[in-house]
């Protein structure tokens, strides 16, 4: 056995050096899978180890304490949610914070598995699933209808991708002017006001930490003012801002995110304006904008100064950044120490125990209610996590990315692999999440004869989902036919296959000869037509 | 008056609708004890082969009503014996999963075949003419507050009513139906004096997706549109927590549950959410903390035998 262990030791040893080896693979990495792009490779490690982490998460609860849990998702929405609104705030980018915000986002889920698990303690099977089930449906449409917390359908996006250390530059003084006349055309129908707005800024150069010269001809013309109803500039325009008189926006260059807002209030003429900035890479410039409504204000000036605070990001781990796929290795590494110790732990056996039968469990004199309460913490926690990870790998959160089918695909991972078999874990969400990606590649047939051209471009139904028309020849894009394939292997798995690729409590048995028996037997029992005893 | 009239109508046809599929789950549970999570996915599919066979097809009314029916009874029957049946000695949790698998399945079939748009339910009558269901039978569309009902209305409420007596009628009274019953005590007992078990259990999965097809050309003519494939998520599991409250395994109680489940969503939005200040979205949420309340509080519902096994 010892010899297997140190086999077994060496192969992760190789994997964990090729983990660390990847994001500097570069178009080798790219090699290796020829249809992609560089960086592919990466990516798809990337979101593999995503998935190890939740399902390791979630396999504490299926696989260690037997309950099935159709509501993961519900922790990693609250996580991701949680990590998002805490990380956009200003106050919460310091050094380091990106920890404590995951952190406070797992302690938050934990606390959430705990309220959800108290009440349900004496559920098992199917009434504990339908339980989370619901619990998360609730969650999810608390999400979509909460819109002033969570934006709703559409999600919260524009928050800045994860810095390790933040830097302080020095606050800037701006002063901007509204200058507010009766316009000499008079009241029009695009204009019933009758009013005009001229827009000033000093001083007019609002450059930020490192200056590149090469932008710096476009400065000038950014603040111009364009004709608002020529609608010729996009910086300057008439919009009425939830009935404010007036509302200025400051954007950093490339991409346009909003870095800050605040209103100019016409009762207090001067007053200051407090425009915190979110961290952002320095050597962007910044553009302000002005939205005003002119049916609100009248004659006169309206003047606010801006007081900028900036702060800069630096390490910014974004997607597709090594740091960021480092930061990822990191936290499975911990989350696959940390499960594995659990494992073996006293409370692991008490897990296992409680899985097997609850009754003797308790009789031996486990506390049933608080061990499972345990695991329903650390699953929490772990969900919570992930879905931050997520929330920042994707930069976007909604309910589009956090939906029931979430919980399943990470289910779908646990189960192929092997429920509660910590490798098995490790194998399932490398084989399912690498079979999804790769049915997200096209792939190209060319030299197609113009006969199947005509036979694809005139069909409906399937074949127009999974199959185009191109330049080249046909392209077969198996991508929307991807949870049609979790389906099912969720099924043939679950009839074939019920432990896994890799069965808790040993390796299994080999899975050919295995499968092929199991074929044979349902063959006969569902073509045969053999007379069984009918039941039980 | 009105305003609450016309929402009490809307809430007996939605909970009609809702008593239709969750008659599947009770069946489905108090034979074979499992949650049938992919009925919802039936009761989706039945609403497109009706809206299918209508607007692609052509066929009138009825014909697409019972193309559905007969559609949905096939896929019923090949979902337990492709799916369920090798499950039969599985443990619990591997049916559970297997179920939320085809689900799965079903529910991304539809959206390859027919798309993910959502869509209409066709016109039954050439433009100009008014067809039967969309007739006022009582009130009209002119005055806001004024009572009204369509003929579609009345058609929903009978068939409802006449397939739960019949349902009723076929469990209580018929040799199947005995059949039914006694392999929901106890299978091995049931073999030993005769039955053909896995003929009861597939009779059982036709007459559950039978239903649940009347539910979805139920409810696409209720609605008129969003037919759509992810339709049958929430009514699935609406239409589960109505088979739960009632007391699952019990007929009575799906139909009961059922009818509770339509008051409680549309109470929830006409009157509940305003009042609250919150959104209509949430009525679907009153639905499911029903749910988990009726699990913690009562397992075995309001008609349920304490005899219902709580795991």
């Amino acid at each position: 056995m010892s010899g297997w262990r140190s086999r077994s030791a060496q192969f992760l040893l190789a994997l964990l050096l090729f983990l660390l080896a990847l994001p500097w693979l570069g178009p080798a990495g790219a090699e290796l899978l020829p249809a992609t792009g560089h960086g592919r490779l990466m990516e798809v490690c990337l979101l593999i180890l995503i998935y190890v982490i939740l399902a390791l998460g979630l396999n504490v609860v299926v696989g260690f304490t037997g309950l099935l849990d159709l509501g993961y998702v519900a922790f990693m929405t609250v996580g991701a949610y949680t990590s998002v609104l805490l990380y956009r705030q200003p106050e919460w980018q310091f050094t380091g914070s990106f920890f404590v915000v995951a952190f406070i986002a797992g302690l938050h889920c934990a606390l959430w598995g705990v309220l959800r698990g108290a009440p349900t303690l004496r559920l098992t099977g199917d009434y504990y699933a339908i339980v989370t089930l619901a619990f998360a449906e609730i969650v999810f449409l608390l999400v979509l209808n909460e819109s002033w917390l969570t934006g709703g359908p559409s999600g919260i996006k524009g928050y800045p991708p994860i810095a390790l250390s933040y830097q302080e530059a020095p606050a800037r003084q701006v002063e901007l002017r509204l200058r507010v006349s009766p316009d000499p055309r008079g009241s029009t129908p695009e204009n019933p006001s009758g009013l005009t707005a001229e827009p000033s800024f000093t001083p007019q150069d609002l450059w930020l930490g490192e200056l590149s010269p090469d932008a710096s001809p476009g400065l000038r013309r950014r603040y111009e003012r364009s004709s608002p109803d020529s609608g010729a500039g996009p910086e300057l325009r008439f919009r009425n801002w939830d009935g404010q008189m007036a509302f200025v926006e400051l954007e950093a260059q490339a991409p346009w995110v909003v870095l800050g807002s605040g209103v100019i209030d016409g009762e207090s003429p001067g007053s200051a304006v407090q425009i915190p900035m979110e961290g952002r890479e320095p050597g962007a410039f910044l553009k302000p904008l002005i939205y005003w409504d002119l049916a609100l204000l009248s004659p006169g000036e309206y003047r606010a100064e801006i007081r900028l605070e900036p702060r800069f990001a630096r390490q910014v781990l974004k997607d597709g950044t090594p740091g960021f796929f480092y930061l990822v290795l990191l936290l499975a590494l911990i989350t696959l120490g940390a499960v594995t110790l659990l494992h073996h732990s006293r409370l692991g056996r008490a897990w296992a125990a409680i899985k097997a039968d609850p009754v003797s469990a308790r009789s031996c004199g486990i506390q049933v209610g608080g061990e499972k309460m345990i695991a329903f913490a650390f699953s929490g926690f772990v969900g919570g996590v992930g879905g931050s990870l997520m929330a920042f790998k994707f930069l976007i959160v909604s309910t589009n990315i956090f939906d029931f089918w979430s919980s399943i695909v990470v289910l779908c991972c646990i189960v192929l692999g092997g429920m509660g078999n910590i490798r098995g874990v490790l194998i399932g969400a490398l084989c399912f999440i690498g079979l999804g990606e790769l049915l997200r590649e096209p792939y190209l047939f060319a030299g197609v004869s113009d006969s199947t051209r005509a036979w694809v471009e005139n069909s409906g139904g399937i074949v127009k989902q999974i199959l185009s028309v191109k330049e080249e020849g046909v392209e077969l894009n198996l991508a929307r036919t991807r949870y049609l394939f979790f389906g099912l292997i969720l099924v043939l798995f679950m009839i074939f296959r019920p432990g896994g690729l890799l069965p808790p409590g040993g390796r299994g048995k080999p899975l050919l000869p295995e499968l092929r028996q199991r074929l044979t037997a349902l063959a006969g029992d569902l073509f045969h037509l053999r007379k069984d005893p009918p039941g039980a | 008056m009105d305003f609450f009239l016309n929402q009490l109508l809307n809430a007996l046809l939605l909970g009609g609708i809702y008593a239709l599929i969750a008659v599947g789950y009770t069946l489905v549970y108090g034979i074979v004890k499992l949650v049938n999570f992919a009925h919802g996915e039936v009761y989706m599919i039945g609403a497109f082969l009706g809206v299918v066979a209508i607007s692609s097809l052509g066929l009138p009314f009825w014909a697409g009503l019972a193309l559905a029916v007969l559609g949905c009874g096939l896929l019923g029957l090949l979902i337990e014996y492709l799916a369920y049946r090798p499950m039969r000695q599985a443990p619990r949790l591997a049916a559970l999963i297997t179920a939320v698998g085809v689900s799965l399945f079903l529910q991304n079939l539809a959206m390859l075949v027919w798309g993910s748009e959502p869509r209409a339910f066709p016109a039954l009558a050439p433009s100009g003419e008014e067809h039967f269901f969309q007739r006022a039978i009582l009130g009209g569309r002119d005055g806001a507050g004024a009572v009204f009902i369509p003929g579609k209305f009345v058609f929903i409420w009978s068939i409802t009513l006449a397939l739960m007596l019949l349902l009723d009628w076929t469990v209580q009274r018929t040799t199947i139906g005995k059949a039914m019953r006694a392999c929901s005590l106890d299978k091995g007992a049931a073999a030993l004096m005769g039955i053909d078990v896995n003929r009861v259990i597939s009779f059982t999965f036709v007459l559950g997706a039978a239903m649940a097809a009347v539910a979805g050309v139920s409810y696409g003519l209720y609605i008129g549109s969003q037919i759509g494939f992810r339709m049958g998520v929430y009514p699935g599991v609406i239409a589960f927590s109505a088979a739960v409250l009632g007391g699952i395994g019990n007929l009575r109680g799906a139909f009961l549950g059922g009818v509770i489940m339509g008051l409680v969503e549309v109470g929830a939005r006409a009157y509940l959410c305003p009042w609250l200040e919150i959104s209509g979205g949430y009525s679907v949420a009153f639905a499911f903390a029903i749910l988990i309340g009726v699990i913690l509080v009562r397992p075995t519902g309001i008609l349920g035998s304490s005899a219902v096994d709580r795991s």
